[in-house]
C-alpha cells in the first residue's frame, strides 16, 4: 500500500543528514534562483556538481530542494523585476508585477508560496498514488512500446513548446547526433570521436547543458541593451484580506486540480501548466482588478499549477525515465551520475530513494513555505544586486562547477564552445531545450530501438505491429500533423505572444 | 565593434572560459577565478576596471573559502 511507503519515505526524509540536505538544498536554491537572470536551469546545472560527495538519495533530495527553491526563487524575480527565472514563471510576471507596481509585492509574493505549497502537497499525494501502478505497467511494456513512448514524449514536448516546430525539430536530431558520439556499448566501436580520447565516454552532460542554458543566456542579456529595473522595493503587507483569501484560495483549488494532471503527461510539466492555468483563470476569474492588472488569481492560479506540475512531472521521470523539460533532463542526468537508472525498476530497487525522495518533496515544499514567508523582504534585497556583477561570479560558478565534477579542462572548452553554439542558435530562434532533452534520451532510445530491432531480427514494422507503440508512434504523427492546421497554429502563435 | 552587440559579450564570457581551462592547474583556484572573474566583467560596458578588481578579489575569496574550506573540493591554492 502506498500509504506505508510513504511512511517509509518519510522515516528516510527525516533522518537528519537528509534533512540537512533537504534544507540546504532549499535555502540555496532560493539564494540562486533569486539573482536576476539564474532560473531553475541554470541553479541546478551549477549546483550539481557539489551533491556528489553526498549518498545518492541525500543528492537527490538537495537536487529537488533546489528545484523547488529556484522555482520560487524564480517567482520572485517575476514579481518583483518583472524578470521571469524561466518559461514557467512567465505568466506569474504579468499580475504579479502588476501587483508589486501598485505596492502589493508582499502579498504576491505569499500568495505564491501559500500557492505553491498547496499545489506541491496535492501533487506529492498524486505522485505517491500512481506512482506504483505506472511502474508494474512499464516493467510489462517492451522494448518496441518503450522506443515509440520515449519518441512521442520527445514530439508532445516539441509540439507544446512555444516556437518553430521545424526549429524544435533540428534541435532534436542535433541532440541526437550528440548522443552518438562515444563507443557503442554493443561492439565497443568508438563513434565519432574523431581521434579526441575525451570523447571516448561520449559528449558529457554539464558542458552542454551550462554552455547551452547559462552562458548563452549571459551572452545574450549583456547583448541586448538596457538592464532592467526594480518595481516598488516596499514591500507592504503580507497577508491576505479576507475577500482576497477566498479568491486566492479557489484560484490555488482550480491550478492545482490542472496542474497535477498535465504534469503526469510526457511533455506536459510546469510550463504547460502555469500557461493552461492562467487562460483557466482569464475564463473564471471576474472580479477587480481584472486579470492582467494585477489580480490576486493571475498569480495563485499559476503558481499553484506549476508546482502541483512539477511533482507530478516526477512520475513519468522516475517510472519510465521520460523527463517533461530541460529541469527533468538534468535531473534524469543527475539520477544517472549517481548511478540511479530512472525506470520501472527503481521503485523496486531503490524504494528507500524513492520514498524518501517523495517524503523529503513535501518536507521542502513546507521548509520553502517557514524560510520564504519570514524572509522575503531579504530576498527582495537581492534581487536588487546589478547584473554586472552577477554574471561574472555565474561564469566563475560555472567553471568551478564543471571542473569539480571530473577535474577534466576538455570539459571546460566544450563548455565555451557550447555556450558560444547555444548563443547563436538561440538567437536565430533555435531554443536549445529540445537538443538537451534529446542528449539525455538518446542512450536508451537508442538501447531500446536496437533491442527492439534485435528480437524482430530487423524487421522494422515491430514498432506498428505492436498495438501500444502503433497506437503512440500514431497519436504522436497526429500531434505534429495538427500543429499545422490554421487554428492550432494561430493558438500556439498567440501562447507565444503571451510569453512577452 | 557595435554593429554586432554580441562580440563583446561573447569574446569575453567563452575567453573567461578557457582562460580558466588553461589556469586552473598552473595557477591554482584563487588566481584562476580571479583571472575568469576579470575577463568576463570585460564583457559589459558598465564596468570599470577598479569595480572589475574588486570583484575579481571578492569572489576568489569567497569561493575559495566555501569550495576548499566548507566543501572541501580538491583544488589546489597556490601556483605548481
Amino acid at each position: 500500500m502506498a500509504l506505508n511507503q510513504l511512511a517509509m519515505g518519510f522515516a528516510t526524509a527525516l533522518t537528519p543528514n537528509h534533512l540537512i540536505a533537504c534544507f540546504s538544498g532549499v535555502l540555496l536554491g532560493t539564494l540562486i534562483g533569486v539573482l536576476p537572470g539564474l532560473g531553475p536551469v541554470t541553479t541546478i546545472a551549477l549546483l550539481l556538481p557539489f551533491t556528489f560527495s553526498l549518498t545518492p538519495t541525500g543528492a537527490i533530495i538537495m537536487l529537488a530542494g533546489i528545484y523547488y527553491g529556484a522555482q520560487y526563487g524564480g517567482s520572485i524575480t517575476a514579481v518583483l523585476v518583472n524578470l521571469p527565472g524561466e518559461a514557467s514563471s512567465t505568466v506569474t510576471c504579468l499580475d504579479g508585477h502588476a501587483m508589486a507596481r501598485q505596492g502589493r509585492a508582499g502579498l504576491a509574493l505569499a500568495v505564491a508560496a501559500i500557492g505553491s505549497f498547496a499545489g506541491g502537497t496535492i501533487g506529492t499525494l498524486v505522485l505517491a498514488v500512481l506512482a506504483l501502478p505506472l511502474a508494474s505497467f512499464a516493467s510489462r511494456v517492451e522494448a518496441a512500446d518503450y522506443t515509440a513512448l520515449m519518441a512521442s514524449g520527445l514530439v508532445a514536448s516539441i509540439v507544446i513548446a512555444q516556437g518553430s516546430i521545424v526549429k524544435a525539430l533540428v534541435m532534436t536530431a542535433m541532440g541526437f547526433a550528440l548522443g552518438m558520439i562515444g563507443v557503442d556499448v554493443a561492439t565497443g566501436q568508438p563513434r565519432f570521436t574523431m581521434g579526441i580520447p575525451e570523447l571516448i565516454d561520449g559528449v558529457s552532460f554539464m558542458p552542454v547543458a551550462i554552455g547551452m542554458f547559462g552562458l548563452s543566456e549571459i551572452i545574450a542579456t549583456l547583448a541586448s541593451p538596457g538592464e532592467r529595473h526594480m518595481a516598488g522595493t516596499r514591500l507592504d503587507r503580507v497577508w491576505p484580506r479576507p475577500g482576497e483569501t477566498t479568491r486566492a484560495a479557489a484560484s490555488t483549488f482550480r491550478g492545482t486540480v490542472l496542474g497535477s494532471l498535465l504534469g503526469i503527461l510526457p511533455g506536459g510539466g510546469p510550463v504547460l501548466a502555469s500557461f493552461a492555468s492562467y487562460a483557466l483563470e482569464k475564463k473564471v476569474a471576474t472580479g477587480s482588478p481584472a486579470i492582467g492588472a494585477g489580480a490576486i488569481e493571475g498569480v495563485a492560479g499559476p503558481e499553484s499549477a506549476n508546482n502541483a506540475a512539477a511533482q507530478t512531472s516526477f512520475v513519468p521521470l522516475l517510472t519510465l525515465g521520460l523527463p517533461s523539460g530541460p529541469v527533468g533532463a538534468l535531473l534524469l542526468g543527475a539520477l544517472i551520475l549517481h548511478g540511479v537508472q530512472p525506470g520501472p525498476t527503481v521503485i523496486a530497487k531503490e524504494p528507500a530513494l524513492f520514498w524518501g525522495l517523495v517524503a523529503s518533496m513535501w518536507i521542502g515544499n513546507l521548509m520553502l513555505l517557514l524560510l520564504n514567508l519570514p524572509l522575503v523582504g531579504w530576498w527582495a534585497r537581492l534581487a536588487l544586486v546589478p547584473y554586472r556583477f552577477l554574471y561574472p561570479t555565474t561564469v566563475a560558478l560555472a567553471c568551478t562547477g564543471i571542473y569539480a565534477l571530473n577535474h577534466s579542462t576538455f570539459d571546460l572548452w566544450l563548455t565555451a564552445l557550447f555556450g558560444v553554439a547555444g548563443y547563436l542558435l538561440r538567437s536565430r530562434g533555435f531554443e536549445p531545450a529540445p537538443l538537451l532533452l534529446a542528449l539525455v534520451l538518446s542512450p536508451p532510445l537508442r538501447d531500446n530501438f536496437n533491442r527492439a530491432l534485435i528480437f524482430s531480427d530487423g524487421d522494422f514494422t515491430t514498432f506498428v505491429t505492436h498495438p501500444l507503440s502503433a497506437t503512440l508512434l500514431a497519436v504522436a504523427a497526429a500531434a505534429l500533423l495538427a500543429t499545422t492546421l490554421p487554428g492550432v497554429k494561430r493558438g500556439r502563435m498567440r501562447l507565444a505572444q503571451e510569453e512577452r | 565593434m557595435s554593429a554586432t552587440p554580441a562580440v563583446r559579450p561573447g569574446l569575453a564570457i567563452c575567453g573567461s572560459v578557457i582562460a580558466f581551462a588553461l589556469l586552473i592547474e598552473r595557477l591554482g583556484f584563487p588566481a584562476a577565478v580571479m583571472l575568469t572573474v576579470l575577463l568576463a566583467s570585460a564583457g559589459s560596458r558598465q564596468m570599470n576596471g577598479r569595480q572589475s578588481l574588486l570583484l575579481a578579489v571578492f569572489v576568489a575569496a569567497a569561493m575559495t573559502a566555501v569550495f576548499v574550506g566548507l566543501l572541501d573540493q580538491p583544488l589546489s591554492l597556490v601556483p605548481r
